[in-house]
C-alpha cells in the first residue's frame, strides 16, 4: 500500500516536471523565434529630420520650442518620451528635445536602447541649422482580454 | 468498503491531475495563440507603416491601404468585423492593430494631427480586394 502511494507520488512530481519543462521549452522557444521585432527607428528617425528640415526651410524665424511644434506640426510629448532632436544653429545649440545626446547616435549600433539617428545640414541666407534626430521607439504589444 | 475509499481517494487524485494538466494547458495555448497565422508579425508590421504614412502627411490627406492580407488573418483568428483591426487614438497619437484576441501592436506617430473618417471596405467582387481609408486633418484644440 505505502509503495503504491510512493508511485503515486513520484509520478505526479515527474508529471509536473515534465509540464515544466514543455512550458519553458514553448515559452523560450516563442520569445528566440519572435523576439527581434522589424527595427524601424532609423525610418522614424529619418522621417522625423524630413519633417523638421522642410518646416526650417520656410519657416527660417522659428525661435522657440513652442514655435518649433505648432509651425512644424509636431506632438510634443511623443517626442519627448520616444524621439530626441538636437538642432544647431549657426554651430551653437538651439533646441534639444527629448531624452539622450549625440554621443548616444554614435553608440547605437553597441546598445539597442540608444537610438539610431540620421543629421542633416540646411543652409539659408540667415543662418545654417544643423539637425540631427533620433528615434527610441519600439512597438508597444498590449494585453486585449 | 475501504475498497470504495481507495476508490474514491484515487479518483480525487486523478481529478485534481487532470484539472491541474487543464489549467496549465489553457494558460500555455493563451500565450502562444496571437503567433497563429504570424499576427503578431503583421500587426507590427501594419502598425509601423501606417504611423509612418501618417509621419509623412499633411491635412487634408486621404490615405488608402489595402488590408486584404490582415483581414484574412483577423478572420481566421475569429475577429468579427473589420473596424476591431484598427484603433486609432487621436489624443494619445497613437494607432494600434489587433489581429489576434488577446494582443494588440501599437505605435506612436509624432505629426501632430487627427485621423477621421476611417473606413475600412469589404470588398465586392473578384477583383476587389478588402481596403482602409482614413482622412488625416489638423489637430483639434
Amino acid at each position: 500500500m505505502k509503495k503504491a502511494q510512493t508511485g503515486d507520488f513520484v509520478f505526479s512530481i515527474t508529471l509536473i516536471l515534465m509540464m515544466t519543462i514543455a512550458g519553458i521549452s514553448l515559452i523560450g522557444g516563442k520569445y528566440l523565434f519572435f523576439k527581434n521585432e522589424m527595427d524601424y527607428r532609423q525610418t522614424e528617425s529619418s522621417a522625423l529630420n524630413y519633417k523638421i528640415s522642410e518646416c526650417l526651410t520656410k519657416n527660417p524665424e522659428i525661435k522657440t520650442e513652442e514655435e518649433l511644434f505648432s509651425e512644424c506640426a509636431l506632438a510634443k510629448k511623443i517626442l519627448e518620451d520616444n524621439f530626441l532632436i538636437i538642432i544647431e544653429k549657426n554651430n551653437s545649440e538651439f533646441f534639444q528635445i527629448g531624452r539622450g545626446d549625440k554621443t548616444r547616435c554614435l553608440l547605437a549600433d553597441k546598445n539597442e536602447n540608444f537610438p539610431i539617428c540620421t543629421t542633416n545640414t540646411i543652409k539659408s541666407k540667415e543662418a545654417e541649422f544643423r539637425i540631427t534626430t533620433g528615434s527610441y521607439q519600439k512597438i508597444r504589444r498590449v494585453a486585449t482580454i | 468498503m475501504e475498497k470504495k475509499a481507495q476508490i474514491s481517494e484515487n479518483l480525487q487524485k486523478n481529478l485534481t491531475l487532470i484539472v491541474v494538466v487543464v489549467i496549465f494547458a489553457s494558460m500555455l495555448s493563451f500565450y502562444i495563440a496571437d503567433t497563429k497565422n504570424a499576427a503578431e508579425t503583421w500587426s507590427e508590421y501594419y502598425s509601423k507603416e501606417i504611423s509612418g504614412m501618417i509621419n509623412l502627411a499633411s491635412p487634408g490627406d486621404i490615405i488608402e491601404i489595402e488590408i486584404e492580407e490582415i483581414s484574412k488573418i483577423a478572420r481566421n483568428n475569429r475577429l468579427s468585423t473589420l473596424s476591431e483591426i484598427f484603433d486609432f487614438n487621436n489624443e494619445k497619437n497613437e494607432i494600434c492593430i489587433k489581429l489576434s484576441r488577446n494582443i494588440k501592436s501599437c505605435n506612436y506617430y509624432f505629426n501632430n494631427v487627427d485621423i477621421t473618417e476611417i473606413n475600412p471596405k469589404l470588398s465586392i467582387g473578384r477583383n476587389e480586394k478588402n481596403s482602409l481609408s482614413f482622412k488625416v486633418v489638423e489637430k483639434l484644440k
